[in-house]
């Protein structure tokens, strides 16, 4: 996953809070939300989204670092040569 | 309080979008590497493993099984490094296009050789093009 990738996830989730703000602001009518406080909820969004997403590396399995990368190279043992045809 | 509330239904939603939507290049590309790693490193124990009457070689000790597990290991090896140099370059750069399609390239040829060295459990004269 490269940084456009994320991007993309932090917008659908920066999405996704405008559209809770607003149900909970129809909810509750009576609380005002500020421009700053808005802005530092979805800040906080985006911040969840980078968490959320090593999160999701660890739901899926192994977190993918350089360790569990180089983790995957083959057996080091060498073949024994082939019997002779 | 209404305002932790709030913190808390955004962090618990955008955690699930999180996770059930992201399925990147990255997590493709690790877990074909792991299912290739086993798959090779399980070809190597049966072409190593002695035949005995009641357990007949998966694949044969030959020199067609030899080189073939040998091309698919230097493949993984290739594939691996590819994978490695891209996480190590997603750490100082957001521009990760050129590494990206230098690890997938490797894969795509890794994948097409632990192809044929299926093949030698099922059919290794068709692995060995007809040679064993």
């Amino acid at each position: 996953m490269n940084a456009a990738d994320i991007a993309v996830y932090v917008k659908q989730v920066q999405v996704a809070g405008d559209t809770i703000l607003n149900s909970v602001e129809a909810i509750t009518p009576g609380e005002d939300v500020t421009a700053e406080s808005a802005e530092a909820l979805l800040n906080l969004v985006a911040e969840m989204a980078q968490i959320a997403l090593a999160a999701w590396s660890a739901a899926a399995g192994v977190p993918i670092t350089v360790e569990s990368v180089m983790a995957l190279m083959p057996n080091p043992t060498p073949l024994t040569p082939p019997d002779p045809e | 309080m209404k305002v932790l509330k709030r913190i808390a239904i955004l962090g618990a939603l955008s955690a699930s979008l999180i996770v059930t939507g992201c399925n990147g290049f990255e997590r493709t590309a690790f877990q074909t590497l792991s299912s290739s790693r086993d798959d090779i490193n399980a070809a190597q124990d049966a072409y190593e493993a002695p035949a005995t009457p009641t357990k007949p070689k998966k694949i044969p000790h030959n020199q067609c099984a030899f080189t073939l597990i040998n091309a698919a290991k230097a493949a993984q090896v290739v594939a691996v490094n590819a994978m490695v140099a891209y996480e190590e370059q997603k750490a100082t750069s957001k521009d990760l296009t050129a590494q990206t399609a230098v690890a997938a390239t490797s894969i795509t040829g890794l994948v097409a050789t632990v192809v044929k060295v299926k093949t030698l459990y099922s059919n290794p004269a068709a692995a060995c093009g007809g040679a064993n």
